[in-house]
Order: C-alpha cells, then sequence, then structure tokens
C-alpha cells in the first residue's frame, strides 16, 4: 500500500475547561492514503471537528494535542512549532470551513483573496496570482470568473462563496484537503452540485481529503472510507461499502436506522431510537462510552473498555460483541416498538384549516427611502397560495430556503398579518391579525418553533411555561390542581417524567426541549398543530425519537398538523399530503404517495434527486440544478423555475404562469408540459429511486 | 441567574474575583456610612471645634481627636464626611434609581414595539443624548431653580418647601440625562429577545403587551440593567460631586463632598488635607462602583455565554 498522506497515532487532544483539562478526543489512530476521501462522522459533541483541525494542527487556544503523533510528510506535526505550520497551512493542507461567509475577508474582493494565497506560498507575481485565481474558478465550474474576482464576498450567494472556498484550498494543489461540514448551510440542490465537484476536483488534483460531517447521507455519497466516532472514540471505522451494509458497531446501527428513510417508505412503523444522550466531556466514562445507550450492552460492557480490533476483513470497531452482531445473533438496535395504529378521524368533513389565495409582501420603506424618492422595494415572499388541512391530517410543506415556507407558517398563526387572502378554523372565519383572534381561535391553532434553544424562556420552570400556556387559553379559569394535573398528563404524553416540571430549560437537552415545546403546543388540546422545522437543529438519533412522537401524538390526540422542512424525507416520513415550494408558490401539491410517483414536477425531482441517500450502492439521481436559487427580489416571470428548470420547453415557460393540472385524485402539478408528456420523459431518464 | 440559586451562585462567583469583591465591599460601606453617619460621627456636621481659649480651631492638621483635621471654619471633616455621605450618595442614588426605571420603561416598550413610536422615541433619545452633560445641567440648573423657588403651583410649592428647590432640579438634571442612556442598553437588550421563539410562543397564547414586556422580556434584560445602573449611579454621583465643586450642587449647610472640596479650594497650600480627604472620599467611591460593575458585567456575561 502507497505511504499515507497523513496518519495520526494515539492521539488525544484536551480542552481546558474551567481550570481543568478535559478529553475531548481521545487515542485516535486515522490513517488517509493518497486518493482517499476519508469521513468523520458523529453527532455534536462527538469531537469530529476537534479532530478534523486538530489534524492539522488547526485548534482554539484553549486546546492542546495531550499525546500521540500526526505523521505528516515523514514529519510529526503535532510537535511542530506554530511558525513551521504556517508554511504547511494554506500549501500543503487546505481548509475548507463550514461557513464559506466567516472565512471569507468582506472587505476584500475575491480574486485579491484568492491571489494573497498563491503569492505568499508558491510565489506567484501578482498578475500571476490573480491568473490563476481566474483559472481556479473556472476549474470550480464558476461562470465569468473575470468578473467574480472584482466581487465582494457578500455579493455571492452561499453556494458560490463555498465554491470559491474550494477553489482557494485546491489553488496551491495541497497534498491534503480537510472539509469541515461545508455543505450544511447550504441547501439540498446547492449541496449535491458542491459535493459533486468536491469528488471530482480530488480526484482529478490527486490529493486526499478528511470530510468532516453529521450527515451520513453526505458521507455515503461522497466518502471512500469512514471512521463513526462518539464521545471522542473511535467506534468503527470501513470502507463506506462495508459500513452501510452492515454496521458492526450497535451505536453506526443505530445512527442508520433513526434516519427517516431507513424503513423505506413504511410510513405507519415507528424510527429505532438510540436513548439517552452523549455524555458531556466531563462525564466521560472508563468503561465502554456507548454502554450506557447500547441497546445490547452486557456487563462486561458496563466494566471494560473495549479496544479497538481489526474485525472483518481491514474493518476496524470498538464493541465486545461483534462477533454476534456479525453473525446475525443479535441486532444491534432497538427494534421500533410496533406499529402506529391511528385514530382515524379522517372521514369527518371539513377542513381544520383552509387558507385562500394567501399573500406576503415583504419591504423596506423607510423615512429616508421616501425622503430619496427610492422606489418601494419589496419581496413577494408567498404569493397566492391555497391550503386545506384534514382533521387527522398531517400537511408537509417542504422548499428550500427563500421558498416562503416559513413566511406561510408565520401567517398562518398571525405572527405576521397576510396581505390578503382569507382562512377559515374549523369552517369560522379566522382573521389575518393576531390581536383580532379570539381565545377559542389562539387555542386552536398552535406552533412548535425550529429552535428548540430559545422556543422556552430561560428564567421560567418547565411548569410554569406549560402551566401559564394551560391557564391563559382554557376556556373555564382551572384550578391549581387542574393545572398541575394536565402539566403531568402532557409531560407524561411527550416521554418526560413529572419531575422535569421543575427544572429550566438549560437544565434540559436539546430533544427534551423540543419534548417540552410540544408539550406546551398540546397543552390545550389544539385542533393543529404549525411545527416549523421541528427537528432541523438536532442530531439524527434525537430526530428520530421527536418524529416519533410526532406520529404519536397525532395518533392519541387526532390532532391534525403542518410540518414544514427543507428536508424531504422528514416531510415524506410524517406526511400525509405534500406540498412543494418555491419562490413563494406552490409548485406541486399531493398526497404523499403520489408526489413520489410520476409524474412530478421538474423541482421536486430536482429535489429527489439531491438527497444525498445513505447507501452507498445506490444510483444516485442524476438531475443537478445550475446555479442558485434566485432571490425573491428579481422572482423570474412566468414559471418561477424556468431559470434551473431542466425540463425548460422554451417561451412560454418564460413569459406565461403555468396553468395548476390537476389529476383525478386531487394530485396538482404546475408546470407547462402536459402530464403524460412528463411522466414519459421521467420514466425515460429516471434511474431506480432507492427512498 | 439562571436557577432558584442564581444570586447566591452570583455572589459565589463574584466572590471569585478580588477586584470585584473588594471595591464590593467598599461600596456597600459607602452606603452603610451613608445611613447611619449621622449616627456614628463624632461631631455635628456644623459644629465648630474651640481650643481651650474658645478659638475656631481653623485648619488643624490631622491628629488624635481630629482624625482628618478640621476644615477653615473649625468644624472637623471627618464628622462633617460622614454626614455629608447621605447628600453625596443619596441623592444621586435616588434621581438613578429614577433615570433607571424610566429608561427601562422606554427602552422595553421601543425595542419591543417598533415601528413609529420606535423611531420617534429613539430619535427624541438621541438628541438629548448629543448635549454634553454638564453644559446641560448648568443651563438647566440655572434656569429651573429660579421657576422653582417662586412657583405658586399648589402642590409643587409644597414639594420644593419639602425638598428644595435645588435638589428636585438637580434630580430632574440626572434623570433627564440618564434616562436615554438606560433606555438605550435595555433597548437593544430588549432587541436581542423579542424575536426569540419564547416570546412569539407568548404572542401566540394572547398575552397582554405588559405581561410580555415584564414576565417574559425584562428578566433576560435585568443583568444589563443592573449592570448599567450602577454605572449610572457613580456617573451622578460625580456630577452631583462636580456640580457641587461648581456652587450647583447640594446647598450649604449640606456637607456635600464636591462643596466642601470648593471650599477647601482657597486653603489648598496651607491646608491640603482639607482638600484631600473629600476628594479621596469621592474618588474611592466611583472607582469601586466602576470596578464593581465590571466585576458583575463579566460574571454575567460568563453565566450568559455558558447557555
Amino acid at each position: 500500500m502507497a505511504t499515507p498522506v497523513i496518519e495520526a497515532r494515539n492521539l488525544s487532544i484536551d480542552y481546558r475547561i474551567d481550570k481543568q483539562w478535559l478529553n475531548a478526543v481521545c487515542d485516535i489512530d486515522l490513517t488517509i492514503n493518497p486518493l482517499q476521501i476519508h469521513g468523520l462522522v458523529g453527532e455534536s459533541g462527538s469531537g469530529k471537528s476537534t479532530l478534523g483541525l486538530g489534524m492539522m494542527r488547526y485548534l482554539d487556544s484553549n486546546a492542546r494535542i495531550s499525546q500521540g503523533e500526526i505523521l505528516f510528510n515523514g514529519d510529526d506535526i503535532a510537535r511542530t512549532s506554530l511558525s513551521q505550520m504556517r508554511s504547511i497551512w494554506g500549501k500543503e493542507i487546505s481548509l475548507v470551513p463550514q461557513n464559506p461567509l466567516d472565512s471569507l475577508n468582506p472587505s476584500m474582493r475575491i480574486g485579491k483573496q484568492m491571489a494573497e494565497v498563491t503569492m505568499l506560498h508558491m510565489g506567484l507575481s501578482q498578475k500571476e496570482a490573480l491568473q490563476t485565481a481566474i483559472q481556479a474558478l473556472e476549474h470550480v465550474k464558476i461562470a465569468d470568473p473575470e468578473q467574480i474576482i472584482r466581487h465582494y464576498p457578500h455579493q455571492l450567494s452561499g453556494g458560490m462563496q463555498q465554491r470559491v472556498m474550494i477553489a482557494m484550498a485546491l489553488s496551491t494543489r495541497p497534498k491534503l484537503l480537510i472539509l469541515d461540514e461545508p455543505t450544511t448551510a447550504l441547501d439540498v440542490t446547492t449541496q449535491a452540485v458542491i459535493l459533486d465537484l468536491v469528488r471530482e476536483l480530488i480526484k482529478e488534483e490527486e490529493a486526499a481529503a478528511l470530510y468532516v460531517s453529521h450527515d451520513l447521507g453526505t458521507v455515503a455519497q461522497l466518502c471512500d472510507y469512514v471512521t463513526v466516532l462518539y464521545a471522542g472514540e473511535v467506534m468503527e471505522s470501513a470502507s463506506v461499502q462495508d459500513l452501510f451494509a452492515k454496521p458492526l458497531h450497535p451505536y453506526t446501527a443505530g445512527l442508520l436506522s433513526s434516519l427517516p428513510n431507513a424503513n423505506h417508505g413504511e410510513r405507519n412503523s415507528r424510527l429505532s431510537t438510540i436513548d439517552g444522550v452523549a455524555p458531556s466531556l466531563a462525564e466521560r466514562s472508563s468503561v465502554c462510552v456507548f454502554a450506557e445507550r447500547c441497546p445490547v450492552a452486557i456487563e462486561k460492557c458496563h466494566n471494560e473498555k473495549p479496544p479497538l480490533e481489526q474485525t472483518v476483513g481491514n474493518r476496524l470497531g470498538r464493541c465486545w460483541r461483534w462477533q454476534e452482531i456479525d453473525s446475525g445473533d443479535i441486532i444491534p438496535r432497538n427494534k421500533p416498538q410496533g406499529f402506529i395504529t391511528e385514530n382515524n378521524q379522517k372521514e369527518k368533513s371539513g377542513l381544520v384549516l383552509a387558507a385562500h389565495t394567501i399573500s406576503k409582501q415583504f419591504g423596506e420603506y423607510s423615512l429616508l427611502d421616501r425622503l430619496l424618492g427610492h422606489e418601494k422595494n419589496y419581496v413577494q415572499a408567498v404569493q397566492d397560495v391555497s391550503l386545506g388541512v384534514g382533521h387527522s391530517m398531517t400537511v408537509g410543506i417542504v422548499g428550500e430556503s427563500g421558498s416562503g415556507k416559513t413566511t406561510l407558517a408565520r401567517a398562518i398563526v398571525a405572527l405576521i398579518s397576510a396581505d390578503s387572502g382569507t382562512m377559515e378554523l374549523l369552517g369560522t372565519p379566522l382573521p389575518v391579525e393576531l390581536n383580532k383572534r379570539d381565545k377559542n381561535a389562539l387555542s386552536q391553532l398552535r406552533m412548535i418553533f425550529q429552535n428548540p434553544n430559545d422556543a422556552l424562556n430561560p428564567y421560567q420552570t418547565v411548569e410554569t411555561t406549560l402551566g401559564r400556556t394551560f391557564k391563559v387559553l382554557s376556556k373555564e379559569n382551572p384550578s391549581a390542581t387542574e393545572i398541575s394535573e394536565r402539566i403531568e398528563e402532557v409531560l407524561q404524553a411527550v416521554g418526560l417524567a413529572a419531575a422535569y416540571a421543575t427544572r429550566y430549560p438549560n437544565q434540559l437537552s436539546g430533544g427534551e426541549k423540543q419534548r417540552v415545546a410540544l408539550a406546551r403546543a398540546s397543552i390545550a388540546n389544539p385542533a393543529l398543530i404549525i411545527a416549523d422545522e421541528p427537528t432541523s437543529s438536532l442530531d439524527v438519533s434525537v430526530q428520530a425519537t421527536i418524529l416519533n412522537l410526532l406520529k404519536d401524538l397525532r395518533a392519541q390526540r387526532g390532532a391534525s398538523y403542518v410540518v414544514i422542512s427543507h428536508d424531504l424525507d422528514v416531510i415524506h416520513y410524517l406526511s400525509d399530503w405534500i406540498v412543494v415550494m418555491y419562490l413563494g408558490e406552490i409548485m406541486e401539491q399531493g398526497s404523499s404517495e403520489k408526489v413520489y410517483e410520476l409524474p412530478m414536477h421538474p423541482y421536486t425531482e430536482a429535489l429527489l434527486s439531491a438527497i444525498p441517500v445513505p447507501d452507498p450502492t445506490a444510483r444516485h439521481g442524476h438531475i443537478r440544478l445550475d446555479g442558485d436559487i434566485p432571490s425573491p427580489r428579481n422572482k423570474p416571470t412566468g414559471c418561477p423555475f424556468h431559470t434551473r428548470c431542466p425540463r425548460y420547453i422554451g417561451d412560454i415557460c418564460k413569459h406565461e404562469a403555468p396553468p395548476i393540472r390537476t389529476t383525478d385524485d386531487g394530485h396538482q402539478i404546475r408546470c407547462h408540459i402536459p402530464l403524460d408528456d412528463l411522466a414519459i420523459t421521467q420514466k425515460q431518464s429516471t434511474p431506480e429511486r432507492t427512498v | 441567574m439562571r436557577n432558584e440559586h442564581g444570586f447566591i451562585n452570583f455572589i459565589r462567583q463574584i466572590a471569585q474575583r478580588p477586584v470585584a469583591l473588594v471595591s464590593m465591599v467598599i461600596v456597600l460601606i459607602f452606603i452603610l456610612l451613608a445611613v447611619i453617619g449621622p449616627a456614628v460621627a463624632p461631631y455635628e456636621f456644623d459644629a465648630i471645634q474651640r481650643g481651650e481659649d474658645r478659638r475656631a480651631l481653623r485648619n488643624t492638621p490631622p491628629s488624635t481627636t481630629y482624625i482628618m483635621g478640621t476644615d477653615s471654619r473649625g468644624r472637623d471633616i471627618f464628622s462633617r464626611l460622614l454626614w455629608g455621605a447621605r447628600d453625596t450618595i443619596g441623592l444621586p442614588a435616588v434621581a438613578s434609581l429614577l433615570a433607571v426605571s424610566i429608561g427601562a420603561l422606554i427602552g422595553l416598550s421601543t425595542g419591543y414595539v417598533g415601528g413609529w413610536y420606535d423611531e420617534t422615541v429613539s430619535r427624541l433619545m438621541d438628541s438629548l443624548l448629543a448635549i454634553p452633560a454638564l453644559v446641560l445641567a448648568l443651563v438647566m440648573i440655572t434656569t429651573i431653580v429660579p421657576i422653582l423657588s417662586n412657583t405658586e403651583v399648589l402642590g409643587l410649592v409644597q414639594l420644593v418647601d419639602f425638598f428644595g428647590a435645588n435638589n428636585i432640579s438637580l434630580t430632574v438634571v440626572i434623570v433627564l440625562l440618564y434616562v436615554p442612556i438606560v433606555a438605550r442598553v435595555v433597548r437593544s437588550a430588549t432587541l436581542n429577545v423579542r424575536d426569540l421563539g419564547y416570546i412569539e410562543a407568548a404572542k401566540l397564547r394572547g398575552e397582554s403587551l405588559l405581561y410580555i414586556l415584564f414576565s417574559e422580556i425584562f428578566p433576560s434584560v435585568l443583568p444589563s440593567l443592573v449592570v448599567e445602573g450602577s454605572l449610572r449611579l457613580s456617573y451622578a454621583i460625580f456630577l452631583v460631586a462636580s456640580l457641587g465643586f461648581l456652587g450647583l450642587g447640594v446647598q450649604p449647610p449640606s456637607p456635600e463632598w464636591g462643596r466642601m472640596v470648593l471650599d477647601a479650594r482657597n486653603f489648598m497650600t496651607e491646608a491640603p488635607w482639607t482638600m484631600w480627604f473629600p476628594v479621596l472620599a469621592i474618588a474611592s467611591l466611583i472607582i469601586s462602583i466602576n470596578l464593581m460593575s465590571d466585576g458583575m458585567r463579566r460574571v454575567l456575561r460568563n453565566e450568559i455565554g455558558r447557555e
């Protein structure tokens, strides 16, 4: 085998927190061979970013490498001085960071920033360096690089910024590229394009890469070899095919089976989950770190730390029971507990919520603008959206950033007032302004917020928050005992012990906070709960428990839900009816099964094929959208999707708004292409979908 | 400050910072003196000390009897400082408390309500901030005091009689000067939380404006308000002492410290101690308050950073 590009041996990194050194990553052996893309996966707090950045000695000032060595070019760079590292950083090891906007100098033009790197490391003149920058930008498929080098970072979209970072990182022809969650901040269609590009370029440049991510889907799509981290230790390390085909560690198995598409469209079954929470830095145990949460832990696991040993073939694993897992004697994951029986009120006639032609514009028109005679500059966030939600039904709204899905949700609950359109809740008109809604409307229509960390007042106990909500929204004045009984009841419904009532939000984990938020939304028995990205800030294992809970609550209480997400898998798992939005308009809506079948709107088709599937053997969808989502400020005329549509048919798309084509079962597609033609072309070009 | 032991925890963390702890103790001692000063002072503030020959002991240097010496009229400086603490600290304390309350109300409401209300009120506050403090104070006092002294408005007359025209105008000046500053701090703290989920959740259950302002937002504004309030106190003390030195502060016979410095100025060379001690008292008080609020700010910032 070729000499490795970089090799870490027994590497440990500590952080100094509250005057003591705490171990963040422990005893890591990591080898990256030439031409290899090595994935480093783990949930938040697993130490993946620390390790990724630590491999290039790029650590915070309160961190230190406490033991081990990092061999690069035959030197131990764990011991070299930082000034020596400076000649390696950017030249031989480059970093593509998570948030490109933070890493680009906002006051410097793109060309000059890129030139700086090559001038420093390769001794080019400014003119040569600018020429190199243009070539590098061409390389990452940026159209018109001569123009782009004159731009400032904020003038570029997120996807373009990340391309610039990749071009900059590759411009010195480094041996190793470290990618720290490079696509987390990007939309799924942009992410797909960037990942394709990264893979292509790394192979072309004959470099190697370390790809740090929490997303198993992108790892499967991009990497050759995967290392799974948990609580700062390697759990399992294997080639991407082996790992995804047959995980030998209970943690990896648990992660994979907690993904919402893991049960292949079996939407009535629960997802399997990983119980408990990851230990904090101070709580790391000296036995198996995963034993606490492991479904197949035996006594030995709680007494002795398993070594990282060679398992099947070249694979490494840290588990006492890998042989049993390999032979299939034990199944290393929590079995989902049965099917969810629907509390079927769907026959109930009428709609819980009916919204007709809702529109919302945003615009800043300050006094100064008016005095200076500026024209009004409006953004059409939501345009003529109509939506119906039946009893005990979940409607999923999916779209990328700028699609208007959150604006729509906020207009429904009246956190913002819709400019036009009407709404009805349970058959009675629902005013668009919040202060005109009566207590009944408020208690029937509740909302769950995106970020669990700010959904709860940090100065109020769970009890105060829940009790106040119940008291304010109840029709009769509940007594103190009624309130506390009800609190206990909803806490139990969301799977929290009654003792949680006295806790403050900073004593809860992210998943627990979201459970309390769910309890708060359902405490007054609402008819409809709007959930805006309820799981997007949670780890996958926690996400699974929240998704199960949402399904259970619906089954038990029969409330309807509107769930908003950028994640089609989440939407597909939860919803009966899917609405696909793009630039403030509905492109397609239909029952959950229908939207996944042919024909579908070209945008839905592109969204589906952009989803990274956690299965390296899957044939990936081949449709990649050019460019980025247009700014809603300059919304394209005609069909809003025509600028990126892979099935663009001509001027008609540019000039005329597409008709809504409806099939017999209510499936609606807004496209100029007749449905039959769409079905035929999509059938010809679409590979087997694995979703 | 985010669980029931927040206050104890806060004190414990202050205790880990020696500078903050010492300065907090000094401030507490000064406050204690303002309360009990007259009771423990060896002499009356206006009692002229006389020797055996019945002549006033003018400008005597510190000794065991008069530990800080006597002033140009033969009054015990130590006693005067103790008596004067009440006016020097008390009036600014009341005035800055008023300023903090009004400023917090304005800051909370402008930050949360926004729109035209915010634009109008905030611009008004900005224009007040643009005027130099001492100049505004001088102009205000020279105009308000005569008006107040000659007022015939019922109620106001009694008020002036009770508190004194000078004290009222000093309070008005301090309130006018510090309300905009406090309001700005509270407004920006309010802006940080107004769009968070828990505020929106409160809106969506139909809570009233007052409930949202005081029960949901106020606790998160409180840390910055406490820090700003203590800073305002130190500046108010400084301002009142400065005005006293200019002869426009709390009027004699009150032994306000700034006034004492003014009186001592003429004897600076022959009896420097008459000046040292009031200056030292003012300086140590203000520096202590500043160091204390700095320590509090660091502790509170840490608490928030640890969320």
